[in-house]
């Protein structure tokens, strides 16, 4: 079943992925789970996924960051990428940081049932390409 | 005008200027005596003034007379001796002129400066006094002796600038001040002063250049008054409003906290709950998930039930449950709750074998060895061994929770126990908190009549240690 699309998902909390995990399995995604962001890039660069879901509140470094870094690659620059976090964003420029690296958006968790992300991620992929 | 014989003291001529000044007429003067017709008053023995009349053949001073309608006129009395042909005195040549207006305003003017130098004496809570054009120390009052220490004797003749202190004194503020008040016509300051005994305190202070009428410089007034208590007082206002004001941000800084700790928990229970509802979840992982909920679900009951304590403190409401126990089974309940939570750490209990009985509030006191169990897990993320022992220490018995954490630096130990107060380090960015559990912990000790004391190497680990008081069973 390689052909099932490929979420990769980065959060600290093993509960949290585990939730968006059987989730997102349940819509038919394949999912991987990264704990933090310190080897993201190469991540990415050994299977590509088709789209990231990001964390905020990374421990070592935080959401935004990490993805301006994956920018940077050859297999992070389109990667279609949803930052989802509880972190209240507006506090400190974070979210538009985030935009400007160009995420699709910044999804709040507390209002982010996995069913919901599902969609999100549909939309995303079904956007045409460029 | 008029004369009068030199003998017989009779009046034998009278003006007009007489008849104006006096009311009598000629015809009703001539012929009488002046000390009986003016009710005169002389400022020395009639016989006196005589005598200096035959010696100078003149006399000057000033009299007290009436009128006909007998109100009281003073005089200015020129008087000159008249001699008969052989150069023996005749008459008296008495030209009076009425000085009554400009004594009395001379007399009230003297009577006010009088008064006023009195009342400027006796001032007893400003020290009020002259300084010549060069700051030299010329008047001095009572108010000045009580603040400033200096008798006038000790003062009078001195520098002004022995009140400032060695600050001051460096920064050439005396100086200033007197050009200031030179430039501008007054000088006005509050600050530290000296006392003669080398105390300090803090004046009020107003320095008025004095010029004469033609606006040369005669010197300056000064007036100081102490007023150390006011301003220790409106001191300790501000530092109070400060404090409010922190605790203020600290509260809506809590908030936030508390709001991003519960929104954790909430995410997972909408989370599943909708899987639940969609039937999305695996039935063979309903189990384990909801031991998952369970878990966020204590943590939120912990930080509401922080909350409840710390409105029950600040309300007053707090109310102890005493009871007898002992301090290792608490210990020992609290390690064996977080084994399963300590998934990198090895939580090691050391019972040690004196009693660690204790009169105490019990659930509280689980609250606070189970918070210093959950900070040392979180506090030590790179895992590590935790050491839990119950001992004996003089009257009291104590529960020490050491880890191999993060520890603390000396500059943050201030904050340990502030309310709200979170320490600013990197690693707090992740490791979730409110602080508010070790001040909640530090607070009910307090109450138990024990403490929590830390020793910390930053790096190495901290020691948490809660002492109470041992319980010694009453005969």
């Amino acid at each position: 079943m390689t052909s099932l699309r490929h979420v990769l998902l980065v959060d600290d909390d093993p509960a949290m992925s585990e939730m968006y995990r059987l989730g997102l399995e349940h819509h038919g995604f394949r999912v991987s789970i990264l704990a933090d962001a310190t080897d993201l890039n190469d991540a990415v660069a050994a299977e590509p996924p088709d789209v990231l879901v990001l964390d905020w509140d990374l421990p070592g470094v935080t959401g935004d960051r990490a993805l301006e870094r994956l920018r940077l690659t050859d297999h992070g620059r389109r990667l279609p990428v949803f930052m989802l976090s509880n972190f209240p964003g507006t506090r400190n420029g974070a979210i538009d940081r985030t935009f400007a690296a160009g995420a699709l958006a910044w999804l709040e968790k507390v209002n982010t049932t996995p069913a919901l992300l599902a969609t999100k991620i549909d939309e995303a992929l079904d956007l045409p390409k460029s | 005008m008029f004369s009068r014989d030199f003998e017989k003291r009779l009046i034998t001529s009278w003006n007009e200027g007489a008849e104006r000044l006096y009311g009598w007429t000629r015809e009703e003067a001539i012929g009488k005596m002046p000390r009986e017709l003016l009710s005169s008053e002389y400022p020395m023995p009639l016989e006196q003034i005589e005598d200096e009349l035959r010696l100078h053949g003149r006399w000057e001073g000033d009299i007290v007379q009436r009128r006909k309608d007998g109100t009281p006129l003073v005089v200015r009395g020129r008087w000159g001796l008249q001699l008969d042909t052989e150069g023996r005195p005749s008459a008296i040549l008495e030209i009076n002129s009425d000085i009554t207006k400009q004594r009395s305003s001379e007399a009230l003017l003297e009577s006010i400066e009088e008064r006023f130098g009195l009342f400027v004496s006796a001032v007893v809570d400003y020290a009020i006094f002259m300084l010549d054009p060069n700051g030299i120390v010329t008047t001095w009052n009572i108010g000045a002796e009580r603040i400033k220490g200096y008798t006038a004797d000790d003062i009078i003749g001195r520098h002004f600038s022995v009140f400032y202190t060695p600050e001051d004194l460096a920064d050439g503020k005396p100086v200033r001040a007197l050009e200031t008040a030179k430039r501008e016509g007054r000088f006005l300051d509050e600050g530290w002063r000296m006392r003669k005994d080398g105390s300090r305190f803090w004046a009020s202070v107003v320095i008025t250049a004095l010029r004469g009428s033609d606006g040369s410089l005669k010197g300056f007034g000064k007036v100081t008054r102490d007023i150390t208590d006011r301003h220790r007082h409106e001191e300790e206002l501000v530092a109070h409003a400060e404090e409010i004001d922190a605790l203020e941000r600290a509260k809506t800084q809590f908030l936030d906290l508390a709001a991003h700790e519960l929104r954790g928990p909430l995410t997972l229970i909408r989370g599943y709950n909708s899987m639940l509802v969609s039937g999305g979840l695996p039935p063979e992982r309903i189990s384990q998930i909801a031991k998952i909920l369970e878990g966020r679900l204590a943590q939120v009951d912990l930080l509401v039930e922080q909350m409840l304590e710390m409105a029950r403190l600040e309300d007053r409401r707090f109310e102890l449950q005493l009871e007898v126990f002992d301090l290792r089974e608490v210990a020992r309940d609290e390690v064996a709750k977080f084994q399963p939570v300590a998934i990198r750490h090895q939580l090691v209990m050391e019972d040690g074998s004196a009693s660690g009985i204790v009169r105490a509030d019990r659930s509280r006191v689980s609250t606070i060895v189970g918070n210093l169990l959950d900070n040392a897990i979180k506090y030590s993320p790179a895992g590590g061994e935790i050491r839990c022992s119950v001992g004996t220490a003089g009257s009291m018995r104590f529960v020490t929770v050491a880890d191999h954490g993060l520890g603390i630096e000396a500059a943050h130990m201030p904050l340990l126990f502030k309310r709200f107060s979170r320490l600013p380090t990197e690693e707090n960015k992740i490791i979730h908190g409110t602080g508010l559990a070790l001040y909640l912990c530090q607070e009910i000790a307090h109450r138990l009549r024990g403490d929590i004391r830390v020793a910390s190497t930053p790096q190495r680990g901290s020691e948490f240690t809660l002492r109470l008081p041992a319980y010694e069973a009453a005969a």
